[in-house]
C-alpha cells in the first residue's frame, strides 16, 4: 500500500462517515417519528434511545467497513471491541441530544404561543362581556334624557344620576360574585326601570309584585337586571304607545319563582345573535343549579311576553 | 331661515334638541313628533328644509320614514345615542349625524354644512316652480339594508325591473320599490323624459341622439350607455328638441 493510496482511503473514510451519517440518521429520523417516539415521555424515550443508539452504532460501522472495504480496498473486519463502535455511539447520542431538545424547545414555543392566543382570547371575551353589561345603547338615552330633565326637573335629574350610578356600579360590582341576594338584585332592577321610566315618560308602567319571603334568597347576579332589559329593548320600545312591565316573585314549598311581563309578543329569532342575552342567562342557571333551575318564555293569552324563572331554595 | 323639524319618540329627547336650538341663529323649529305615520303627514304639509332626525323609534325606524316620503327629502341630520350598525347603512354619501347627548358646537357645525348644501343647491338651478322633482331636489332610495341620498341630477336612467325600478348614478345601480308610472308623474318633465315603457332618460345626462328604425331614435348617454326610444316618444323628444 503507497502512501497516496493511505491518503485516498483516509479522506475516502470521512466522506464515507459524513455520506453514512447523514442516510443513517435520515432513516432513523423517519422511523422514530412513525414509531410516535416524540410523543413519548422523558422516562420512556431514554432507554429507546439508549438502544437505537447502539443498533445505529453497530449498523453505520458494519456498513463502513464493508463499503470501506468495496470501495478503497481497505482491509478492515468487523470486531466487538472496536473503539470505533463505542465513538459512533456516542456520536449518535450527541445527535439524539441535538435533536429532541431542538423538537421539544419548538413545542415549547408551540405551546407559549397557544397560551398566549388563549390568554388573548379570554381577555376579549371578558372585555366584551363588560360592554354588554355595560349597554352603551341605555347609558347614552339615559345621559340625554337626564340632560334634558336638568333644565324641565332639577330634581328628578338629580335622582337619576343617583339611579344611574347606582345600577353602573352594581354591574361592575356584582358580576364578579356568584351569587347576591334576590333583594339587592330587585334593588338594581328598581333603579334601572326609574331611569327607563324618565325616558320613556308615560308610555312605560311599572309594576312590583314582590312576595316578601322571597327577598333573602340567593340568586347569580344580573340575572332577573337581564330579563328586564331584554322586556324594554324587545317589548316596550318597539310599541309607539308604550306599555307595562311587572316583575312577580312567588314562593312555593321548595322553590322559587319569579316571573316579568311586558306588553309585546315574543318573536323566536332565527339569529344566534339576538337571543344572547336569554341564552347567556340559561347557562348561568345551568352553572349555578344544574337542572333544578330553568328559564322559559312565551306569549301569554292576554296579549303579553312572559318570561319565568324556577329556582331551588338552597339548604345552605 | 332653515326651517327645522324634530323627530323623536322620547319627548325629553326633542325638549333637549329645541333647548340647544333655541341659541342657534337662522334656524326655526317649525313641528315636531313622536310618532313616524303621524310626521310623514307633518312633513308633507308643512314641507321643512332639515329634519333632525332619531333612528331608532317604536314602529318604524328613521330610515324606513325617509324610504315613505313622497317626493323630495329634506335635508337631514341623524341623531342616534350609540348605533354604529344602523349607521354603517350610508356607505357611499357622507352623511350628517349627532350622537346624543349633542354637543352644541358639533351641532352648530352640521347646521352650517346643511346652509351651505340648501344654498348650493338653490343657486344651481333656476326653480321650474311646477311642484315636481327637479334636478337640485335630493331623493332618498333604500335598497334593502343600504341607503343613499342623491341629488337627481346625478341620477342618469330610471330602468323599470317588473314592480320596481333601477336607479343609476355614480357607480350604484340601487333597486327601489316604486313604478315607473309613478316617477314619471313626480319628476319634472323639463330634465326627465319618458323614453320607452322601460326607460326614464335625465336630459342632462345625454350625449347624442341618433335615427333608429322604424322613425324611433336612439339617445345615447354621457356613460355610453344606449336606450331606445319608441316611436310615439320620438316623436315628442324631436318637438322638445326643435325648440
Amino acid at each position: 500500500m503507497s502512501g497516496d493510496d493511505i491518503t485516498i482511503g483516509a479522506i475516502g473514510g470521512i466522506y464515507l462517515v459524513f455520506a453514512l451519517g447523514l442516510t443513517v440518521t435520515h432513516f432513523y429520523r423517519s422511523i422514530l417519528i412513525n414509531l410516535g417516539w416524540l410523543n413519548l415521555d422523558l422516562f420512556r424515550l431514554v432507554p429507546r434511545v439508549l438502544a437505537a443508539c447502539i443498533l445505529l452504532a453497530i449498523a453505520f460501522h458494519f456498513a463502513y467497513i464493508h463499503i470501506g472495504n468495496l470501495i478503497f480496498g481497505w482491509t478492515l473486519k468487523f470486531l466487538w471491541n472496536d473503539q470505533n463502535l463505542f465513538a459512533w455511539g456516542m456520536l449518535f447520542f450527541i445527535w439524539n441530544l441535538i435533536y429532541f431538545a431542538y423538537i421539544f424547545f419548538q413545542r415549547y414555543r408551540k405551546e407559549e404561543i397557544k397560551n398566549l392566543k388563549l390568554e388573548a382570547a379570554r381577555n376579549e371575551y371578558e372585555l366584551r362581556r363588560l360592554r354588554d353589561q355595560m349597554n352603551p345603547h341605555f347609558i347614552f338615552n339615559a345621559m340625554n334624557t337626564i340632560r334634558a330633565l336638568i333644565e324641565e326637573d332639577p330634581k328628578k335629574a338629580k335622582k337619576a344620576v343617583t339611579q344611574l350610578s347606582n345600577v353602573l356600579r352594581s354591574s361592575l360590582q356584582t358580576g364578579k360574585q356568584e351569587f347576591i341576594e334576590l333583594k339587592k338584585e330587585l334593588q338594581i332592577v328598581h333603579d334601572y326601570l326609574e331611569i327607563e321610566k324618565a325616558r320613556y315618560e308615560e308610555r312605560l308602567t311599572i309594576n312590583m309584585d314582590i312576595d316578601d319571603s322571597t327577598l333573602s334568597i340567593q340568586i347569580p347576579p344580573l340575572i332577573l337586571q337581564t330579563i328586564v332589559e331584554n322586556c324594554i329593548k324587545h317589548g316596550i320600545a318597539k310599541l309607539p304607545k308604550g306599555g307595562a312591565i311587572l316583575v312577580q316573585t312567588i314562593r312555593h314549598s321548595d322553590h322559587v319563582e319569579i316571573n316579568v311581563l311586558n306588553d309585546g309578543e315574543y318573536i323566536p329569532s332565527p339569529e344566534a345573535t339576538s337571543s344572547l342575552g336569554l341564552e347567556n342567562t340559561r347557562n348561568r342557571l345551568d352553572l349555578s343549579f344544574g337542572k333544578n333551575a330553568w328559564l322559559t318564555i312565551g306569549n301569554t293569552d292576554s296579549g303579553s311576553v312572559k318570561t319565568h324563572i324556577h329556582l331551588p331554595i338552597s339548604t345552605t | 331661515m332653515i326651517r327645522a323639524m324634530i323627530i323623536d319618540d322620547e319627548r325629553l329627547a326633542r325638549q333637549e334638541i329645541k333647548s340647544l336650538l333655541e341659541n342657534i341663529s337662522d334656524i326655526e323649529v317649525v313641528a315636531e313628533s313622536g310618532v313616524v305615520d303621524e310626521a310623514l303627514d307633518i312633513i308633507e304639509k308643512e314641507n321643512p328644509d332639515l329634519l333632525l332626525l332619531d333612528i331608532q323609534m317604536p314602529g318604524k325606524t328613521g330610515f324606513e320614514l325617509l324610504d315613505e316620503l313622497d317626493g323630495k327629502a329634506p335635508e337631514v341630520i341623524f341623531i342616534t345615542a350609540y348605533d354604529e350598525y344602523a349607521l354603517k347603512a350610508f356607505e357611499v354619501n357622507a352623511l350628517d349625524y349627532l350622537m346624543k347627548p349633542v354637543e352644541e358646537e358639533r351641532l352648530r357645525e352640521s347646521l352650517i354644512k346643511v346652509k351651505k348644501r340648501i344654498a348650493d343647491r338653490q343657486n344651481q338651478a333656476e326653480p321650474v316652480g311646477d311642484g315636481k322633482l327637479d334636478i337640485k331636489d335630493q331623493v332618498f332610495l333604500k335598497d334593502g339594508e343600504k341607503c343613499w341620498f342623491v341629488e337627481l341630477d346625478k341620477v342618469r336612467l330610471f330602468e323599470s325591473e317588473g314592480n320596481y325600478v333601477r336607479v343609476y348614478f355614480d357607480d350604484q345601480r340601487p333597486l327601489i320599490l316604486k313604478s315607473l308610472n309613478a316617477l314619471t308623474d313626480r319628476l319634472s318633465e323639463k330634465f326627465f323624459f319618458r323614453a320607452s315603457r322601460k326607460h326614464i332618460i335625465n336630459l342632462r345626462w345625454v350625449e347624442k341622439v341618433e335615427t333608429w328604425f322604424n322613425g324611433g331614435l336612439l339617445v345615447i348617454l354621457k356613460d355610453g350607455t344606449k336606450i331606445e326610444v319608441s316611436r310615439r316618444q320620438s316623436v315628442k323628444l324631436k318637438e322638445m328638441m326643435a325648440l
